[in-house]
């Protein structure tokens, strides 16, 4: 490694640690309703984009835990255009939540689908965050209010 | 090796230096905020000065802030950077952003924090002509989660019309409609300035509308008042929501 390369490296490093780190982003105690049936489908939209320092996003990473014990199991769906993934939480109401899954579309927005495989209450948390190639949480929005809320 | 110290040091130092950034990513249309042990005032000016809005207050916390805030619309980045609680309202909007903001707060009330919420006015998109009219059209299905869906999606428009059908929704004789009409209030005017309408939801005899307006509300009191309830999944809620709160 020269000297040069060895700099920028060093120099990027520091940069780099400049930055904040951010946390993982939490959709925090949302449900979905009986009243909807086993259909009931919960969609969220986040938004990931350009660090000036760590540049662009390259996917969204995210998990689900499902707060309500029962057979009832949880998934969360991850879309953007045509890529998508899927995590399931195999048990509801443990504090342990599904694997990580990711979709690597870059920039711009993802959709996340929560769904259920039976009727039921249920309450759940959604742990998300954007990155950059190198696994450097970039800038993620955290949604409000659902596009559809069941 | 001493040079990659040296570097490395020099840039620690420089770590230690306030910063603010305040930017708007075009291609994803993002804006981004990123302070360092600055003062709100200059957060503030910069946010101002880059995005065009003015920004209008009295009583700022004095502390210095760190924060890292990333947001589709303005609104949304002030709450990030002040807090889900604070007092903001917003001015005509211009191109889906508002064009100035008033920041509450009042030496009289102690804190700026203690000024009673005002639910931000988050500017709308207005739907197209002929959105509108299969929302309509779905608000009088005879299919109740049809009407339902449809409420929550017109709860996104600015139109007059939607609000009377979302206040009437909220006795409709299908506890999914009922639930549905108070989360499309929400959605149109924030949590704060619905506290009425989740109370009254609150009383509703179907849990699951119960259930609806504890998910929605951040208000101790509503929380509280959801510990007690009937329903073992509305108290479960309400309990993990005020654990939220306190820590």
């Amino acid at each position: 490694m020269n000297l040069k390369h060895l700099l920028k490296t060093a120099l990027a490093l520091a940069v780099a640690g400049f930055v904040l780190p951010v946390s993982a982003h939490t959709l925090s105690n949302k449900t979905l309703r009986v009243g909807f049936g086993a259909q009931a489908t919960d969609v969220w939209q986040v938004t990931c984009s350009n660090d000036a320092v760590l540049g662009n996003s390259h996917n969204l990473a995210a998990q689900i835990l499902d707060k309500s014990p029962g057979t009832n199991l949880l998934s969360l769906i991850i879309v953007k255009g045509t890529a998508a993934a899927t995590t399931v939480d195999s048990k509801g109401g443990d504090t342990t939540p599904s694997p990580f899954v990711e979709v690597a579309g870059g920039n711009g927005v993802y959709t996340m689908l929560v769904n259920h495989t039976q009727s039921g209450n249920k309450v759940y948390n959604i742990e998300f965050h954007c990155e950059n190639a190198g696994g450097d949480h970039t800038p993620t929005t955290t949604p409000t209010l659902p596009v559809q809320d069941n | 090796m001493v040079l990659l110290v040296g570097i490395v040091f020099q840039v620690v130092h420089a770590e230690d230096k306030p910063s603010i950034m305040v930017r708007l990513d075009r291609e994803a249309r993002v804006w981004q905020l990123q302070a360092k042990s600055v003062s709100l005032p200059a957060i503030l000016g910069e946010l101002q000065r880059v995005s065009g809005m003015a920004i209008h207050y009295s009583v700022l916390p004095p502390a210095s802030v760190t924060a890292t805030c990333a947001a589709e619309k303005l609104p949304a980045l002030l709450k990030c950077l002040l807090g889900e609680s604070s007092g903001l309202v917003f001015g005509q909007a211009d191109a889906a952003e508002p064009k100035e903001v008033w920041i509450l707060g009042s030496t009289a009330a102690g804190q700026a924090s203690d000024c009673p919420a005002v639910a931000a006015a988050v500017p709308q998109t207005p739907s197209t002509r002929q959105d509108n009219a299969e929302l309509y059209a779905g608000v009088q299905s005879a299919d109740p989660r049809r009407r339902a869906e449809a409420l929550y999606a017109l709860a996104a428009n600015d139109d007059k019309e939607a609000e009377a059908m979302l206040r009437d929704a909220m006795s409709d004789a299908s506890a999914l409609v009922r639930g549905q009409a108070i989360g499309g209030w929400v959605r149109r005017h924030g949590a704060e300035a619905a506290e009425g309408e989740l109370q009254q939801a609150m009383s509703d005899v179907d849990a699951a509308v119960r259930m609806q307006a504890i998910e929605l509300t951040d208000s101790p009191d509503l929380l509280s008042q959801g510990l007690h309830d009937s329903d073992a999944m509305v108290r479960q809620l309400a309990k993990a929501k005020l654990d939220e709160l306190v820590h």
